[in-house]
């Protein structure tokens, strides 16, 4: 847990809850289809590059595969983060053993139960064999209240299907919302909706969340998030979850920005904070896409700026930020952060780690952005 | 072909590219840095070497862009073929073969394909109109015009007058001299021209040339900011992406 002091001498603890998180395995050994593998982590690789500090940017081979204890170091140890959701990208056309392996952090989280938080996912096209796996998936794993309670929902996921390939699926179809009901059937209550560049069929807009206003309408008892708050249909996102207050934004992606570009996410917040308001936004870093550290540190000095606050009528406090950065993902996932801190004090990561609470010193480098060219 | 000829028509096809946009973005691809390569033979076949700013930009907008290179190139004087290289796309041979062959989009992708681009085109067209919409609005309030006052314009209220546009609004001049702002407008007006709407209301709030009422005006200029937003999001980002994959050593 970090605790922040501003210039006024206030201090204020933060517990932080990273709702996207990955331990992935992208080394050359788990290609499958080694254009479309190395494709896959290649296009990662610019991300980071793209929108990192440069003394954050890794070697490619360590890029491609880290593992688990340099993702406990830099997430727990040196990032901040108190909590970190698992959300796995299967990836199964791509990769031997997917690239993140929902069996793999089965192990992570058994391991580190207080920690780390088990998603798990599923696709429609995998029918009944998918379903009876996410019931074992439940069983096994709800070993606390908020373990087992979301899916990554990645509709651009390519599949070998009936001797062809689908390079997708909506969540609007029968057989989604099958898997919704088995969903509430089981108590996973969070669905993650994630885009990516394809669907079924081909010609239609891959980014389109048409389909998530659709599942959010219909299962008005469950949360939905949007991941990379549905970049590049930022527009469409907001209109949307304006309508749909189960819809959150999930800030994947779009939280990098704040380093080198704070006049764009300066813009997004502004965006964000007009249309959905402070309740519905969700932190992360997308490790290992961004070390948690500096985007949380940079997020915490960052002030939006004065003529975005006038246009926009919205402002970004203290308290706010704490809500996103941990407050309005605790309540998503159910966790109890004064119990949560309370366990963590003596958990096995904090010894293991041997995890000391930091201060950060605010109100020195605050970042605005200034306005962009006109 | 003289090297003067053969210069001035390299200098017309790159003219022709720069009115092609990536349509997520609403820039222009030579701006984006998405034309590699262009080579021109003696006698007028052009070849052009592509890349976009990822290797997984979606097939449908990447053929959108694509088709667009090709038609607007081939309508030059002195042009006799055009051939298309997207290089380091996920299905850049499919794709390379269907434009190249003169394929629709469906004829590309006979099994995956619903149909044609056309709903596709109509999504990106309403984007556009609203984030262009937002840029020309916040161009005359910086002339000290009012939003409101614009709803009972037409689009023949604005003339050009050199590089700047004059609008008269209630017996009053506004002239828009700063060059990022006539810019805007000119982008605006444009896009009306080209909907067929330069007879029409100056703005509205569809493609079909609706004329919003005083009421919805509100709303609409907030989607119309966050159409922008994102527009400008989304072309930050590709530009990053970009030039990290063109730094990138391959493992």
């Amino acid at each position: 847990m970090i605790t922040a002091e501003t210039p006024d001498g206030k201090k204020q603890d933060i517990f932080i809850v990273d709702y996207h998180f990955h331990i992935w395995n992208a080394a050359k050994e788990n290609w499958l289809r080694p254009d479309l593998a190395k494709g896959w982590i290649n296009c990662f690789y610019d991300y980071t590059k793209a929108l990192s500090p440069k003394e954050y940017v890794w070697d490619w081979d360590t890029y491609a595969y880290y593992g688990e204890e340099k993702a406990l170091h830099d997430v727990f140890g040196e990032g901040h983060v108190d909590m970190a959701i698992f959300e796995p990208q299967t990836l199964n056309y791509f990769y031997h053993k997917g690239f993140s392996n929902v069996d793999a952090i089965g192990g992570y989280v058994t391991k580190w139960p207080d920690r780390l938080v088990m998603g798990s996912r599923w696709d429609p096209r995998d029918g009944e064999a998918g379903k009876a796996l996410l019931e074992e998936q439940v069983k096994k794993f709800r070993i606390r209240p908020f373990q087992m309670r979301n899916v990554k929902l990645y509709t651009a996921e390519w599949k070998e299907e009936n001797g062809g390939m689908s390079r997708g699926w909506r969540l609007d179809s029968p057989e989604a919302f099958a898997f919704l009901e088995k969903n509430r059937e089981l108590g996973i209550n969070v669905q993650v909706a994630h885009k990516g560049p394809t669907v079924w069929p081909l010609d239609k807009d891959a980014f389109d969340i048409g389909d998530v206003d659709t599942a959010a309408t219909s299962f008005p008892d469950m949360k939905f998030v949007v991941t990379h708050i549905g970049l590049p249909r930022l527009d469409d996102f907001c209109w949307v979850a304006t309508q749909d207050k189960n819809i959150y934004a999930g800030m994947a992606v779009a939280m990098a920005f704040v380093h080198t570009r704070p006049r764009y996410f300066a813009e997004m917040m502004a965006n964000l904070l007009y249309w959905l308001g402070p309740d519905r936004i969700l932190f992360s870093a997308d490790y290992a896409l961004w070390h948690p550290k500096w985007v949380i540190e940079d997020f915490l000095n960052f002030e939006l700026p004065e003529d975005l606050k006038k246009e926009y009528g919205v402002d970004l406090t203290m308290e706010i930020k704490k809500k996103i950065l941990g407050e309005n993902a605790a309540k998503v996932w159910g966790i109890d952060i004064e119990q949560q801190k309370k366990t963590q004090k003596n958990d096995a990561l904090s010894k293991k780690l041997n995890l000391q609470p930091g201060t950060i010193h605010l109100g020195e480098a605050a970042k605005k952005g200034r306005p962009l060219a006109r | 072909m003289t090297q003067d000829v053969h210069v001035e028509l390299k200098q017309s096809v790159l003219r022709a590219l720069s009115t092609v946009t990536d349509p997520e973005l609403d820039e222009p691809i030579t701006d984006l840095g998405f034309v590699k390569e262009l080579s021109i033979s003696n006698d007028g076949r052009v070849s052009l070497d592509l890349v976009t700013s990822t290797f997984w930009c979606s097939p449908n907008f990447v053929y959108m862009m694509l088709e667009e290179a090709r038609d607007v190139v081939s309508k030059l004087d002195g042009i006799r073929e055009v051939r298309l290289h997207l290089e380091g796309h996920h299905d850049s041979d499919r794709i390379n073969g269907g434009i190249n062959s003169r394929k629709s989009f469906s004829e590309c992708y006979p099994t995956e394909a619903g149909g044609n681009l056309e709903e596709l085109n109509r999504m990106i067209r309403t984007r556009v109109l609203r984030s262009r919409l937002h840029s020309m609005v916040a161009a005359v309030s910086r002339a000290g015009v009012n939003p409101s006052d614009l709803l009972g314009l037409t689009r023949r209220d604005f003339i050009a007058e050199g590089e700047t546009f004059i609008l008269t609004l209630g017996g009053k001049s506004f002239r828009i001299s700063d060059p990022v702002d006539a810019k805007r407008v000119a982008r605006y007006l444009s896009f009306l021209d080209g909907l067929g709407r330069g007879d029409g209301p100056l703005v509205i709030s569809d493609l079909d040339g609706t004329r919003p009422e005083p009421h919805e005006l509100e709303s609409m200029l907030a989607l119309s900011r966050s159409a922008k937003s994102n527009f400008s999001l989304n072309a930050e980002l590709c530009r990053a992406l970009l030039e990290s994959r063109l730094n990138r050593e391959e493992p």
